[in-house]
């Protein structure tokens, strides 16, 4: 009789702890479905549910990463980066890092940090050293690189990402030659120092604008400043004394300042957008290439 | 067919399986307002979410519809949305123990949206059963007085309080020092500031307290005038550059006049403002001490 | 209700097999997709700025000489000679904004006054008698709407 007891009480429990584990993971799969929904901002309420009523260590670490992934449909990425930050990255399983890793990369990108996305890039890689694992965080080592101007580096890692895809070797060497026209100096965005903009249009009005390739603008510039200096010049130069202080110098001062200004701010921006539409090609040619990869491994 | 004592053990754990996993699934998590759960993401800052489920079907048919109102209440407080704030603080029960608290809130959110005369209806219509309260009330209803402007209703309503709550004390002198300064406030002219800087360029901005935009006021006007004068002096009325500068130093003069007219009206705006500003915080400060916010 | 069982029995044995399958999860197509859309998004250009009475129903005033002057000034001025000058307003609305919606709220003759006092205002002598604690801390600037300016009483 007391054997049946003993057996009968472990089966219960055995039985209970299954079923509790089955049904507090109630929060998380009602999360999941309303994820698949569509309604972000619902799931990452009820995936905040199962963190708060969940117990299984894992599950709690996945609740936090699909909530940072409802975070970053609805655009939110500061808040995506900050709900991945709360968990200790070290001590989770490798394929749970990994996925916390690529998220952390990817809002870190979407938001401009690039010391935050290549910092985590590094973490990723100093634990996956030489494996296959790494090849999800390439695309975007990639794009970061392409914004700290490191072509060399880009490149290499482009020649390592198609060598480890699974594209035929014609393919491979089409991708290689599209990948080195792309950094082909003739075709890398230039840069445009703002500092040397300041500097320029500080001797010389509107050199600066013209030096970063706005031609009509820096002439624009330029023909206004001569013509208002022309103006206090000569307002001076015939005994105009307050005219020429009042009027003519002092609105050329505030289109000389201005230009200076203007040629810095300029400069920023077309680095800006140098980076941004060469950037836009290489992703372009990486979703060319994922595609390519999907297919033949089908 | 012999039953064997193994096979006895195995039908009677199946059972209870099976009986424990029914009962469980049928005791799924049925929906309902989960304010445990509601309670953890208002306190860790997640205010448009608490919000959502608070705004649920599960939670408007809920029982415990004070503490569901409450909640709402501070949500839409914290989001600046006084009005549905203060309506959702007063549907709080009499007999609920958030009861005081929510209408104390509902009547600073009304004061502080400068709808003083519901605020003040809502103090009045707050049932106190303690003496802290009553003097709470009383603090409350002096602070509306001074934001009404009336200071003889204030100085009536302070000598009721004789408190020795810390809390409230150190507010009612903060509040007799603010009714102090707003009596010895003289307010000026917007019509004299205009003439002032009708005689001198930038003097009306002066007299409103704006040194700073008197000195530019003078000095762009008195540049232009100089200007118009040179070339008055130098080409004639009839030349096209003095009309040209006449105009723009006319249009300076105008707006030079213009300017300082406003700025008093601005300054006794700032003025008001900060006046409001300040005796909103010591009406603030005793509720959050009370409540322990 | 068996559906439900059988699910939950299903998760129960992925779960206790460990989570495995989870960097599979990675969509990047998907990730390439938001990328795409964000380096390809065009940022509007600050300078550009539409003339006054653009949206303006009344083809009177739109058609006004005096109007279409002042307007038309105002519109060279931000969309040429504003981005040459490149001054850093104090305020917020910055003072061409300011003025167009000064002569939209109040008429042409109080919004040109309005916006010339305005421009006096707009430097460093005015920029001491401001508030440091009403400053914007994102755009750090001063609050000065049209609406304060409305009427003269108090």
């Amino acid at each position: 009789m007391l054997k049946l007891k003993y057996f009968s009480t472990c089966v219960f429990l055995l039985t209970l702890f299954s079923i509790n584990r089955i049904c507090a993971s109630d929060y998380f799969l009602n999360a999941l479905r309303i994820y698949t929904e569509g309604r972000f901002f619902e799931a990452s309420i009820e995936f905040e549910r199962a963190i708060y009523y969940e117990t299984d260590s894992n599950l709690i670490s996945v609740s936090k990463y699909y909530k940072s992934l409802c975070y970053k449909e609805l655009g939110e990425y500061d808040k995506a980066l900050e709900e991945l930050a709360k968990e200790n990255m070290e001590s989770l399983p490798d394929s749970i890092f990994l996925a916390f890793g690529y998220e952390k990369v990817l809002c870190s990108f979407m938001k401009e940090d690039l010391n935050q996305a290549l910092f985590n890039i590094d973490k990723v890689y100093q634990r996956f050293k030489d494996t296959l694992r790494i090849l999800e965080f390439l695309p975007l080592n990639i794009l970061c690189l392409n914004s700290c101007r490191e072509w060399n580096n880009a490149m290499i890692l482009w020649n390592y990402y198609i060598d480890n895809s699974r594209l035929n070797d014609s393919v491979k060497v089409n991708f290689r030659q599209e990948v080195n026209r792309l950094y082909d100096k003739k075709n890398l965005p230039g840069f445009y120092f703002p500092d040397k903009a300041e500097r320029l249009s500080t001797y010389l009005p509107g050199s600066g604008q013209i030096y970063c390739g706005a031609l009509p603008e820096g002439l624009f510039n330029l023909s206004i400043n001569g013509t208002l200096l022309y103006y206090a010049f000569s307002q001076l130069y015939n005994k105009f004394y307050f005219t020429g202080y009042f009027v003519g110098l002092k609105l050329f001062n505030k289109f000389y300042s201005g230009g200076i200004r203007r040629a810095r701010s300029l400069a920023l921006e077309k680095n800006e957008k140098g980076i941004k539409s060469f950037n836009f090609k290489n992703s372009t040619l990486m979703k060319r290439l994922y595609t390519e990869n999907v297919a033949s491994s089908h | 067919m012999i039953v064997t004592d193994l096979t006895k053990k195995i039908l009677i754990s199946s059972v209870f399986f099976i009986l424990t996993l029914f009962l469980r699934v049928f005791s799924q998590i049925a929906p309902d307002c989960d304010l445990k759960f509601i309670n953890h993401l208002f306190k860790t800052g997640y205010i448009r979410e608490t919000l959502f489920l608070l705004d649920s079907e599960e939670c408007s048919s809920f029982q415990m519809n004070d503490s569901v109102n409450y909640l709402r209440g501070w949500c839409y407080s914290l989001l600046n949305r006084l009005e549905s704030s203060s309506e959702n603080f007063l549907k709080v029960a009499p007999a609920s123990s958030l009861y005081p608290e929510s209408h104390f809130y509902a009547a600073y959110n009304y004061a502080q949206e400068g709808n003083l005369i519901k605020a003040e209806g809502v103090l009045e219509g707050i049932e106190v059963c303690t003496q802290d309260h009553l003097l709470l009330k009383n603090h409350e209803l002096a602070g509306i007085k001074l934001l009404h402007g009336d200071l003889f209703s204030f100085n009536e309503r302070l000598s009721e309080i004789e408190s020795d709550l810390p809390e409230i004390r150190t507010s009612s002198i903060n509040l007799i020092n603010i009714s102090s300064e707003l009596s010895s406030h003289k307010s000026k002219s917007p019509l004299l500031a205009g003439l002032f800087s009708a005689v001198i360029p930038g003097s009306g901005k002066f007299y409103a307290g704006r040194k700073g935009e008197a000195v530019s006021a003078f000095l762009s006007t008195a540049g232009m005038g100089l200007v118009t004068w040179e070339n008055y002096r130098k080409n004639g009325l009839n030349d096209y550059r003095t009309i040209a500068f006449g105009a723009i130093f006319g249009l300076s003069y105008l707006a030079n006049i213009y300017g300082s007219a406003f700025s008093v009206t601005v300054s006794e705006n700032d003025f008001k403002e900060h006046v409001k500003t300040e005796v909103l915080f010591h009406m603030r400060i005793p509720l959050d001490s009370f409540f322990n916010k | 209700m068996k559906r439900s069982i059988t699910r939950r029995f299903v998760y129960l044995i992925v779960l206790s097999l460990g989570i495995k399958s989870f960097a599979q999860h990675i969509d990047f197509k998907t990730d390439l997709g938001i990328i795409n859309k964000k380096l390809s998004e065009k940022v509007p250009d600050p300078y550009k700025r539409p003339y006054i009475y653009k949206d303006e129903a009344l083809v009177l005033k739109k058609l006004n000489p005096v109007n279409f002057l002042f307007g038309g000034a105002l519109f060279v001025y931000q969309n040429i000679l504003s981005k040459q000058i490149s001054a850093g307003c104090l305020y917020t609305p910055g003072c061409s904004e300011f003025s167009k919606e000064a002569i939209r709220e109040y008429g042409l003759v109080k919004g040109i006054i309005l916006s010339d006092d305005r421009v006096h205002r707009c430097n460093s002598y005015a920029a001491g008698d401001l508030k440091k604690h009403k400053r914007d801390t994102i755009t750090n600037r001063y609050p000065d709407p049209v609406s304060r300016y409305k009427s003269l009483k108090r």
